[in-house]
């Protein structure tokens, strides 16, 4: 037998604990021949559709040569594959293109019984009694022997022996009276068993289940299940599978009570997975009786099982709902609810689909499946189901829930071509269920369909490995309604919240052993409030439910208590900023800056850190100090930094230290303790702070003072303002510290400081005290270091505060997240026809219908952002008064300059590209060789600026020009942040240059939002999709970039600071935009590589476009 | 400052005569209050008879402001005076409420 290759899979024994499986039957799926029987072709045919819905393993039912008598579980042959479905090569040839997409396949293997048509009942029948051949099977001369075992389809047979006429006795049967039993007690077939298992995993099969397993052997006064010599034999063919082969899984069928199954992994030398069976119909009931108590108590009442063991769950099958391992009054119960028609009964159980049985209620189903998908275990999808299928239980047996699979709304549902009457089994009519409604088509084309959602959702629990291979905790919040559970795995935990009634529902969850740890909803990726000490209080609307990510500890910033260092001092804190002092906390401060996101230095060695001043605040009774901290290191250039600090004692120094803001723990000859801690952090510091801001007030230094510039105009409103104003620190802030003062004065701290005009300051005031400009924060306030000896260095800027609805960055990856979502349904029929030219060149064409209908609304917002931005560089361009802001002409030898620049960027950036290569992730290498070997076209783009003359003028630019720094107010934009790009110098970041540089930076940013969104920034996107979409990225990002430029040349039409040849604007505009790409690239080297093909693609995309 | 409240169908109108200060804006929070956790949810504050807000008052507002909004509502400010007028454009706040001349149009508006 030819050995089908595996390479695509990953080499992990342990690959089935992040399993999703996909159970389907061949006959089931897809007829590619119009016979009405489904087969390998037509299963092979649909092996995108299996990979796209995300799973990563079939499990095939039965397929070997049978008289069909029981779906195939008689088997006749076990080293064929039955005519119907195809022949040997079929199936090889499903397997390998299987395994090249990365799917697993697992097989049936039905070996404790067979077909009375197999040659070996056959021959058993006639041979001689004693003789192997007759040993074969089990056979007795009364009906009356192991009288104790149970009767299993009870409905079909009265015994568990039959009559042989011609053997001329009884044979063992458990179940239907033509699959007599195989005899285990004979070694030939433990042999022949054995064969047939090399035969399929040596043709590349991943695994086996194991039908009927607890039944193989019979002892007398037993039952007859899970006998020890079952459980030996187990060991045996487990011991000859692993000594064989690698990577391949026993699955077992052991529908019994919880502490029965366990048995079936041994010390893990046994089944690799066997079903939870009392798990499913709990969920069933837990769902009706809208009490989460059925579950928490089956899973308390599951043994734990060994490491390398995992439960298969499920919530349907292609059997009938069993209900065996109930209790009686819980099997009435689930009568009741769930079957009231008797139709839907049969042996102990109801023949149902998941649709069907849950009403077809979406939400229902939905949370159902949430729950499949994050108890511990490996999920089983019965196929089908992904789409909501309906069933017929007016079929005879389960055959009610094996009907063809609905793919169009074609004739068969898709499923074959041949004549309806011919079809195994006749297609689902009902109306509810019709397949000119549910079908794959239908759904493939709307976002928001079941199956979508069963992507999404696949696609989330492969991304966290907690799901598959974590522990659960249940929580016990007083609403039985509500069901809560924590996985974890390393570092990764998940909490689930469900609420099963259907009615909406409240409840508090104590999560403080998570306190300080932020909730991140999976599914629309939302940020959820941090997690306090008190409960946590939680709403959820009837039937649904919350997967959160328990966010990591900021572990870079909190300190355990005992790790934190510790200062000496005599009787008081502020001892440390003595003369003596200082050299203690300036030997602990390198540590403490290298956990600040907002130091620079993190990279480069620290030869030492010096505290040059240390201004108290306030000067009398100081509750905390201003720190002047000047930072050498080994190589370039001293920095100084700006920190502020205080001191707690108690429960606040907690509270600082768990938020990550501790800096040392300060200890005094008596033993008390206290903490000196980020200053801003204290309610009290940040108020005084304020306060300097607010009046015209002067803290002494020593060679000067710290003084406070308000805006004239803002003066009445400053001198009001009181402790009313709540100090709430902004989170994430990069390189600067930002106090938000009750909604009404923001103030930013500096970090890194330096002597000279500050931009942001300097900006702000001429923006507010001389300019009509009005879509900016204005400025409130500002403080100064000034000394007599050196020019004054800008603190902290106080602005207005303006209540807003998010940065446009977010507002643009939201955005993009629906318009990717209403795409989805037409990137499955094709790819975008992505516009060709230059961004100019698109900037004067108008968009197509397509591009309006699909993003309209989001086409104003960067009209108005266009406007606004030509009427910030208008603003800039005004004041001629202050030379510091006259626009100057852009001459030939600042031209010049920008070129060196350029060229020097290249210089610098393509080399490091180039010894990078090796370590870029897989994907990005193509598109990195290919930016390599466009470097002439690069450089030319760039030689362009020195070849041509511009006759424009240069002035004052926002300098950091990004989504990021735009607020959207509701009805407008607000720009905020003009201290430039924070890495360079201050004089670097006040020089004039072209506004079109500010415009470019826009336009990548558009970029990056469009990649940013497809990376997984926005929700409910999926990977799987990615390649799809890509396309329509660029789609949006052309005409969105060139929407904007348009209303951006339009609004600053005829303003000097435009060349007036529009050849001009577009070497400039194009280099600039290459320039940042190119830096950005450089950017990304550094610090992300995974981001590195956005700069790449937009590199591509402006050199490869048609001149 | 004294504080009157008129409702026009579902519009609730506050009208606020004299200084929004410190020693003020608590009253006014109070009476907003009130009537949100009455189950009004269009707000109007007319500010007709103010010549002077201050920085807690303009905090007031805005908080308000997030309140109502956050509970779905809405809140619009109206007869703004030159100096109120002259605070609102300076803080730029002109941008983040709806403004309107007087009440009657804010009634309007808001009843739609």
């Amino acid at each position: 037998v030819a050995h089908v290759p595996r390479a695509a899979l990953e080499d992990d024994p342990l690959w089935f604990k992040d399993a999703i499986l996909y159970e389907v039957h061949v006959r089931t799926f897809r007829d590619s021949d119009g016979n009405g029987v489904g087969d390998f072709r037509g299963l092979t045919e649909k092996l995108d559709y299996i990979h796209d819905l995300g799973v990563t393993t079939v499990w095939l039912l039965p397929f070997c040569p049978s008289p069909l008598k029981d779906e195939g579980y008689d088997t006749s042959d076990y080293r064929g594959v039955h005519s119907l479905y195809g022949d040997l090569r079929d199936f090889r040839r499903f397997l390998r293109e299987a395994h090249r997409r990365g799917l697993r396949v697992i097989t049936e293997l039905v070996v404790n019984h067979t077909s009375d048509q197999h040659e070996w009942f056959q021959r058993s029948r006639r041979a001689a009694p004693g003789t192997r051949a007759r040993n074969f099977y089990v056979w007795s001369d009364t009906p009356e022997r192991y009288r104790e075992a149970r009767i299993i389809f009870q409905d079909f047979e009265s015994s568990n022996w039959s009559w042989d006429p011609v053997a001329k006795a009884y044979f063992w049967h458990r179940f239907y009276s033509h699959q007599p039993d195989l005899n285990y007690d004979e070694p030939a077939v433990r042999r022949a068993v054995l064969g047939v298992l090399d035969f399929w995993l040596g043709m590349g099969v991943d695994g086996v289940r194991l039908d009927a397993i607890p039944y193989l052997f019979e002892r007398d006064g037993t039952d007859c299940e899970n006998l020890p010599e079952t459980h030996a034999f187990l060991k045996e063919m487990r011991r000859h599978v692993d000594a064989k082969f690698k990577n391949r899984l026993f699955l077992a069928e052991a529908n019994q009570w919880p502490e029965d199954a366990v048995a079936y992994f041994g010390a893990g030398d046994e089944c690799h997975m066997n079903f939870h069976f009392p798990l499913m119909p709990r969920l069933f009931m837990a769902i009706r009786m809208e009490d989460r108590f059925p579950v928490i108590d089956i899973l308390q009442q599951t043994p734990p099982i060994p490491d390398n063991c995992q439960w298969g769950l499920f919530l349907r099958n292609h059997d009938e709902l069993t209900l065996e391992m109930v209790t009686e009054d819980e099997r009435d119960y689930m009568y009741r609810a769930y079957a009231r028609d008797s139709h839907a009964r049969v042996n102990l159980g109801i023949r149902r689909r998941l649709a069907p049985l849950l009403g077809n209620d979406r939400k229902r189903i939905e949370l159902m499946t949430s729950l499949l998908f994050s108890l511990p275990g490996t999920p089983v999808l019965y196929y089908g189901d992904e789409i909501g299928m309906g069933d017929n239980i007016y079929l005879g047996d389960r055959n009610g829930v094996r009907t063809p699979m609905q793919w169009t709304a074609d004739r068969n549902g898709g499923f074959s071509a041949g004549n309806p009457q011919r079809l195994y089994l006749p297609v689902i009519i009902d109306p509810e269920y019709h397949y000119e409604s549910v079908n794959v088509e239908n759904q493939q084309n709307n976002p928001h369909s079941l199956l979508w959602w069963m992507k999404r959702l696949i696609s989330l629990r492969k991304r966290y490995k907690a799901f598959g291979r974590g522990s659960i905790e249940f929580l016990q919040p007083e609403n039985r309604k509500v069901l809560a559970y924590v996985r974890s795995y390393g570092s990764e935990q998940i909490l689930v919240v469900a609420n099963l009634s259907r009615f909406a529902q409240s409840v508090e969850l104590d999560l403080s052993a998570y306190e300080g740890r932020g909730l991140l909803e999976l599914f629309g990726r939302t940020r959820f409030r941090t997690i306090g000490r008190e409960s946590f209080a939680l709403t959820l609307a009837a039937h649904t439910f919350y997967w959160f990510l328990i966010e990591p500890p900021a572990a870079e910033t909190v300190v355990q208590r005992d790790e934190l260092p510790r200062l000496a001092v005599g009787e008081r804190w502020s001892e440390l900023f003595a003369a003596r002092g200082l050299a203690s906390l300036e030997a602990i401060l390198p540590d403490y800056l290298h956990r600040r996101c907002w130091f620079f230095g993190r990279t480069r060695t620290v030869l030492a850190v010096r505290v040059e001043e240390a201004v108290p605040l306030p000067a009398d009774e100081p509750i905390g100090y201003l720190l002047f901290v000047q930072v050498a290191y080994r190589e370039g250039e001293p920095e100084r930094y700006l920190v502020p600090v205080a001191f707690a004692e108690g429960a606040d120094a907690e509270a600082a230290r768990k938020a990550g803001q501790a800096i040392a723990a300060v200890v005094a000859e008596g033993g008390s303790e206290g903490i000196l801690h980020e200053g801003l952090w204290s309610r009290s510091f940040a108020w005084r702070l304020l306060e300097t801001m607010l009046r015209r007030t002067h803290l002494r230094t020593r060679n000067g003072a710290i003084t406070a510039t308000p805006t004239p105009a803002f003066r009445p409103l400053l001198e009001t303002a009181g402790e009313f104003l709540e100090p709430t620190v902004v989170r994430g802030e990069q390189s600067n510290t930002s106090v938000v003062f009750g909604d009404l004065f923001l103030m930013k701290l500096f970090r890194k400081i330096d002597e000279g005009p500050h931009p942001e300051v300097e900006i702000g005031r001429l923006l507010i005290e001389q300019t009509e400009f009005r879509n900016a924060a204005p400025l409130a306030s500002s403080l100064e270091l000034v000394s007599k000896d050196a020019p004054p260095t800008t603190l902290a800027a106080l602005n207005g505060y303006l209540p807003n609805e998010g940065d446009a960055w977010s507002y643009t990856v939201d955005v993009l997240g629906r318009y990717f979502e209403d795409v989805l349904g037409r990137a499955e029929r094709g790819a975008a026809e992505v516009p060709a030219g230059t961004p100019l060149e698109l900037a004067t064409k108008n968009p197509p219908e397509l591009a309006v209908e699909l993003m309209s609304l989001y086409l104003d917002d960067v009209r108005l952002l266009g406007r606004r931005t030509a009427e910030l560089h208008r603003a800039l361009a005004s004041f001629a008064a202050d030379e510091d802001f006259t626009p100057e002409p852009f001459t030939d030898f600042y031209r010049r300059g920008q070129y060196q620049a350029m060229a020097s960027l290249v210089n610098q950036t393509l080399p490091l590209l180039r010894s990078r290569m090796g370590s870029l992730p897989e994907q990005a290498r193509e598109d990195a060789r290919r930016v390599l070997e466009l470097e002439a076209a690069i450089r030319k783009c760039f030689q362009r600026v020195r070849e041509r003359r511009v006759n424009a003028m240069r002035i004052r630019c926002h300098g950091d020009y990004h989504l990021r720094q735009v607020l959207r107010t509701g009805r407008d934009f607000m720009i905020i942040d003009f201290e430039g790009e924070v890495a360079r110098p201050l004089g670097v970041r006040r020089l004039k240059t072209s506004p079109l540089r500010d415009v470019a930076g826009m336009v990548r940013s558009f970029h990056y939002a469009a990649y940013a969104a497809l990376f997984g920034q926005a929700a409910g996107l999926r990977p799987e999709d990615f390649r799809k979409l890509d396309s329509w990225a660029r789609y949006w990002h052309r005409w969105v970039s060139a929407v904007y430029l348009r209303a951006y040349l339009d609004a600053a039409a005829g303003a000097a600071f435009l060349p007036v040849e529009r050849v001009e604007t577009a070497i400039l505009f194009d280099a600039f935009l290459l320039e940042k790409a190119v830096y950005e690239l450089g950017r990304e080297l550094a610090n992300r590589p995974q981001w590195i093909r956005i700069p790449l693609q937009g590199i591509m995309q402006l050199v490869e476009a048609p001149a | 400052m004294q504080l009157d409240v008129r409702q026009h169908n579902e519009v609730s109108v506050v009208a606020v005569a004299g200084e929004l200060d410190a020693a003020r804006a608590p009253e006014l929070e109070n009476a907003v209050a009130k009537l949100l956790s009455g189950g009004r949810s269009q707000l109007v504050i007319d500010l007709s008879g103010t010549k002077f807000v201050d920085s807690s008052g303009l905090a007031t507002l805005v908080r308000l402001l997030k309140r109502t909004r956050s509970g779905g509502g809405a809140l619009g400010l109206c007869g703004l005076q030159p100096p109120v007028r002259k605070v609102f454009d300076l803080t730029r706040l002109d941008k983040a409420f709806d403004v309107y001349g007087d009440a009657s149009e804010a009634v309007r508006r808001l009843s739609h």
